[in-house]
């Protein structure tokens, strides 16, 4: 009986232990080689078995490089291309994506996700394989020539 | 005793492992991937001055006066569009997106750093429906591209015109 008292305890403490993990302080990482530049990640994301009524969703990493606060402006985007077998989304699909911060300030060198969302309503329809895309850009820049880095997704029906 | 012991250890069970499994029922039906990447391109110089331009004027520039410094960690294709219908400044003008100037009416082209205006490398600048001016770009690789505007056939006035042209990189 003693034993199995003690093999609760022991479990218990297992438990508790695999739970609370103390923290350790590890040195930072060096800074990569795009630390001082303006960089999304990633490059792209999948989809599959989705449904209407399902809610799938991601991060869009940002990072500025720069040394002062930027604003960035992150959008719902149609696809300029699209990946084979894949067409662009059905123009209602802007609808369906959540950008939890369309305009986020990121301090110098920082680096932020902003969660990105698909819910496509029960009923809704869409093709087989749909793709659509997730700009984002340093709404500060000035100048007749810009850029703008996207993040493809690509969505594949169940 | 035995079996205080034994309710104690299924209680514990039915906390603990319905909690994953819920969470897998609700969860595992939509998949959701990522492939690594980051995408990161700046360019330079971030200004065009085609000078004055007269009515029906055509003006080439070199085919590499913009650096696109590429340091995605993937190959990428490169859109080119304008982003706004008009050219702002005055009378303004339509963009026309099939490149046919008109009256207060201009259009842009775009080349990538390889063959000559006029050969199949020229891409009609949009504001709907932006065209592929590099694609299959290698990762970290740099390219150069020039602009090419077609003035209007006749212009309403000589007040500065611009227009914002962005380049967009996605993964391949």
């Amino acid at each position: 009986m003693k034993k199995i008292i003690g093999l609760i305890i022991v479990t218990g403490l297992l438990l508790v232990a695999g739970c609370t993990q103390p923290s350790v302080e590890t040195p930072s990482p060096p800074p990569d080689e795009l630390y001082d530049e303006v960089w999304i990640s990633p490059g792209k994301v999948m989809v599959g078995n989705f449904y209407s009524g399902a809610r799938a969703e991601y991060p869009v990493t940002i990072h500025n490089g720069k040394d002062q606060p930027v604003e960035f402006s992150v959008t719902y985007r149609v696809a300029d291309n699209t990946a084979e077998g894949f067409v662009r989304a059905p123009d209602v699909a802007e609808d369906w994506v959540i950008i939890a911060d369309p305009t986020p300030v990121l301090a110098a060198k920082e680096t932020r996700e902003v969660l990105i969302a698909v819910e496509m309503p029960k009923g809704a329809n869409a093709p087989p394989k749909w793709e659509f895309w997730v700009a984002v850009r340093d709404a500060t820049q000035t100048g007749m020539v810009q850029t703008e880095l996207a993040c493809r997704w690509l969505v594949t029906m169940r | 005793m035995k079996k205080t012991i034994l309710a104690i250890l299924l209680a514990l069970a039915l906390v603990l492992i319905p909690a994953g499994s819920a969470f897998a029922i609700n969860t595992a039906d939509v998949t959701v991937t990522a492939t690594p990447g980051k995408i990161s391109i700046t360019v330079f110089p971030i200004t065009k001055d085609f000078g004055p331009v007269a009515a029906d004027d055509v003006i080439e520039g070199a085919l590499d006066e913009f650096t696109v410094t590429n340091k995605c960690s993937v190959d990428t294709n490169n859109t080119v569009s304008v982003t706004t219908a008009t050219w702002g400044g005055g009378a303004t003008w339509a963009h026309s997106d099939t490149c046919e100037p008109a009256v207060d009416t201009a259009g842009l082209k775009a080349h990538l750093n390889a063959g000559a205006w006029g050969d199949a490398g020229d891409v009609i600048v949009k504001n709907v429906g932006p065209g592929t001016l590099a694609a299959g770009v290698v990762k970290k690789t740099d390219w150069k591209f020039g602009l090419k505007l077609y003035a209007p056939t006749e212009v309403s006035d000589e007040i500065l015109k611009s227009i914002i042209v962005r380049i967009t990189a996605a993964s391949v």
